[in-house]
């Protein structure tokens, strides 16, 4: 048993050390509580939540390189791993095109459709992706606002520019 | 006590399960949480499985293959793994739920509406438990007891699942109301292998567990008319009435995928024997 990188920080909370956007950080949390609250807990708003049990997206977060939603996984067994948030993962072509395309409106969703934007155009790498598999690849995030349609035209439109520019596995 | 502790193998885990009674397994995390954020579960403590290093990856030897308790579902849909259930891990929740989600969380958590579990029925799966005394193998069909019910003991984990895939083909179906993130309204799971006279209907979301429908199976083999299977496939389903779906609109929809499933599977196998497509 490995239990050496995480400490007893007060009676409350047990305190977790990891990586978030590249910073080492030391979180204090219960049992219970997931990486979403205590991201939100220790200052990092950016990452947002709404429905707590997986079914919106908009938490969603890169734990140790995988896209998961940050209200399902429990704080405590983040020690030592490395999390990015949307904060760290939101490219200005990302952000210029969802707002070219009236894909922001509410804002609610956004930081959620922005990590999953940048996961699907690094997994799709050097294939252009069609409307459809785009549509598949962001399925895990819901938006009341906007009917996906500009969501969609902005991430295609992200995608066949940083190809046309050799840049489809720009990190 | 420590509110995690990270085994780094699953031996070790059951050890943990042992000395702390009130300590949750998770890995995923994907259904354990939804009930600890809505505040209706409490979780003192979690064994994380995140560093167990004594995994068995998709491995094959002959027509078994043996998948790892961990092998998230976004795995399944890029290796080579069996086709049924690459198909029904494709239509598990979103990236995010495949990402995280596993095998294994599907097996403990023995949810009827299980998409991974369905498939596996058609692969005669036993699921390897590993407990404080050795290990343990025991077919799907005994391991799934009920909802959210399994044979897994207090002191045991689920360390990985053996499937039989031989030859023939395959295909995994679901119904539910929309393309994404949906749960179940019914599934069905099958293969049909005409070399060997091997048949596997299996379906989901129409009875306490995953359900196989043996009478179907032979029917199936014996070239019996669509409606005939689906007919079969019917009998074999318990369906109830719920929030998702009416017992009549499961077993209507479960019909209609048998059959539909029928056709498929002959259709593949007869292009197969004609040469037009690999196994």
């Amino acid at each position: 048993m490995s239990t050496a990188d995480r400490s007893d920080a007060d009676a409350d909370g047990t305190a977790v050390a990891l990586t978030v956007d590249g910073d080492q950080v030391e979180l204090s949390v219960a049992p219970e509580t997931s990486l979403l609250r205590a991201l939100r807990d220790a200052g990092h708003l950016a990452t947002t939540g709404a429905c707590e049990q997986g079914e919106c997206g908009s938490c969603s977060v890169l734990l140790d390189g995988r896209m998961v939603c940050s209200c399902l996984v429990p704080a405590v067994t983040c020690a030592s791993a490395e999390v990015r948030t949307v904060t760290s993962l939101c490219a200005p072509d990302v952000a210029d095109a969802l707002v070219a395309h009236g894909a922001v409106q509410c804002g609610f969703c956004t930081p959620g459709f922005v990590v999953a934007i940048e996961t699907a155009l690094r997994t799709a790498g050097d294939r252009v992706l069609s409307t459809d598999e785009m549509h598949e690849h962001l399925a895990g995030n819901l938006c009341r606002c906007t009917g996906y349609a500009g969501l969609v035209t902005a991430a295609l439109e992200v995608q066949r520019a940083r190809l046309a520019a050799g840049a489809g596995r720009s990190t | 006590m420590d509110a995690v502790s990270f085994p780094t193998t699953y031996a070790e885990a059951a050890h943990l399960r042992a000395e702390q009674p009130d300590a949750v397994v998770v890995a995923g995390g994907t259904d354990v949480m939804v009930p600890v954020n809505d505040g209706t579960r409490r979780v003192p403590r979690w064994i994380s499985l995140r560093r167990v290093v004594d995994a068995t990856g998709g491995e094959r030897r002959d027509d078994d293959v043996w998948l790892d308790a961990r092998t998230t579902f976004d795995a399944l849909t890029r290796g080579a793994y069996p086709t049924a259930l690459a198909q029904a891990a494709r239509t598990v929740g979103s990236p995010q739920i495949r990402a995280a989600g596993t095998l294994g969380g599907n097996l403990a958590t023995a949810s009827p509406a299980g998409d991974g579990l369905v498939p596996l029925l058609t692969y005669d799966a036993e699921v390897e438990l590993v407990g404080v005394d050795g290990s343990r193998r025991v077919e799907l069909s005994s391991f799934l007891l009920g909802p959210k019910r399994t044979a897994l003991g207090p002191n045991e984990v689920i360390r990985r699942v053996r499937l039989v895939e031989t030859g023939g083909s395959q295909c995994f179906a679901k119904v539910g109301t929309r393309n994404a993130m949906v749960i179940s309204i019914c599934s069905l799971a099958g293969r049909l292998d005409t070399a060997r006279g091997l048949a596997r209907l299996a379906c989901g979301s129409v009875g306490p567990t995953v359900v196989r429908a043996h009478a179907a199976e032979e029917l199936l083999v014996a070239g019996a008319p669509p409606d005939e299977v689906a007919a079969a496939v019917r009998r074999a389903a318990t369906p109830i009435d719920d929030h998702r779906a009416t017992a009549a609109y499961r077993a209507h929809a479960l019909g209609v995928l048998a059959a539909r499933a029928t056709v498929w599977l002959r259709d593949a196998e007869a292009r197969r024997r004609s040469g037009d497509v690999d196994g």
